[in-house]
C-alpha cells in the first residue's frame, strides 16, 4: 500500500522508487539489465521493455488507467544529464 | 552525405532548429537547442514550453545530474522535426524555465543520425552512410589481408 497521498509528481516518483526497490529490484536486475520498466504507483505493478515507449506499452496492458513511473534497470536514473542541469534541489514542481 | 545544420553558441556548445509537437502538428513550436552527447534521453524541454504543445504526459522518471544527484521530472511524448524529418520519443519536462532545450543521444540513435562538430558549425550524417564506409573499409582491408596471406609460404 502507499505511504501517502499521491498528490503531486514527487509523490508518485518517490512511491516508484520505493515499490521498484522493495519488490522488482533484485529479479528485474538479474533477468532485465539495461532494459526498462513501469512501475504503476496504483496497482503496484511492474511491466518491462527494450524502450520507455515498450515499457509503457506494455504496463498500459497490465493497468490501462495506471499512473508510471519509469526506470532504467540497473542504474540510477532512466536517463542522465552531463551538462548544466544541477538545479534540482531549485525545482518548484517536485518540492 | 553530411550538410551543415547547425551552429556552434558563443561557448562552443553544438545547437540546432527544431520544431516539436504532441498530438497533432497543429501545436507545433520552433525551439533553438543544444544538442548535449552527455544527455542519454532523448528531448528534454522547459515545463513552460511544453505547455502549448499539447504532448501525451506518461509519468514520471528520474534521471541522473552530473554530480551524481538524482532529479525526479516529468515524462511526455512528442515528435521532433529537424531539417524535415521528423522522430518521435519520450520528453524529459524540466520545471526550471531557465533550462535550455536539450538534444540527447537517444535522439541522434533514433533519427539515425551521426553528429559533427567542426569550428564552422553543426553537420549530421545518416547513420547507415558511415556504415556502408566502414564496410567498404572492411572489404578493402580484407582483400588486402588475403593478398598478404597468398603471398606467405
Amino acid at each position: 500500500m502507499m505511504n501517502g497521498p499521491l498528490n503531486n509528481p514527487k509523490a508518485i516518483a518517490e512511491a516508484g522508487e520505493r515499490l521498484y526497490a522493495e519488490r522488482f529490484k533484485t529479479d528485474f536486475e538479474l533477468n532485465h539489465r539495461g532494459m526498462f520498466a513501469v512501475i504503476d504507483v496504483l496497482s503496484e505493478n511492474a511491466a518491462v521493455g527494450e524502450t520507455p515507449e515498450t515499457a509503457f506499452e506494455a504496463g498500459k496492458k497490465i493497468a490501462p488507467n495506471g499512473i508510471f513511473h519509469l526506470i532504467r534497470i540497473g542504474f540510477p536514473g532512466a536517463f542522465q544529464v552531463s551538462y548544466q542541469y544541477r538545479h534540482g534541489a531549485q525545482d518548484w514542481l517536485f518540492r | 552525405m553530411a550538410h551543415k545544420i547547425g551552429y556552434l553558441d558563443s561557448a562552443g556548445h553544438p545547437h540546432v532548429k527544431i520544431r516539436v509537437w504532441g498530438l497533432d502538428e497543429q501545436f507545433a513550436r520552433e525551439f533553438e537547442t543544444m544538442i548535449d552527447t552527455g544527455f542519454t534521453g532523448f528531448l528534454m524541454l522547459p515545463l513552460v514550453s511544453a505547455f502549448p504543445l499539447a504532448l501525451t504526459l506518461f509519468g514520471t522518471t528520474t534521471y541522473t545530474l552530473a554530480d551524481g544527484s538524482q532529479s525526479p521530472k516529468l515524462l511526455a511524448h512528442g515528435t521532433v522535426d529537424l531539417d524535415g524529418e521528423q522522430t518521435q520519443g519520450l520528453i524529459v519536462l524540466e520545471a526550471n524555465a531557465s533550462s535550455g532545450p536539450l538534444l540527447g543521444m537517444e535522439f541522434l540513435k533514433r533519427s539515425n543520425k551521426a553528429l559533427l562538430v567542426g569550428k564552422n558549425g553543426v553537420y549530421l550524417f545518416d547513420d547507415d552512410e558511415i556504415g556502408q564506409d566502414e564496410e567498404k573499409a572492411s572489404e578493402s582491408t580484407g582483400e588486402v589481408e588475403s593478398e598478404e596471406q597468398d603471398d606467405q609460404p
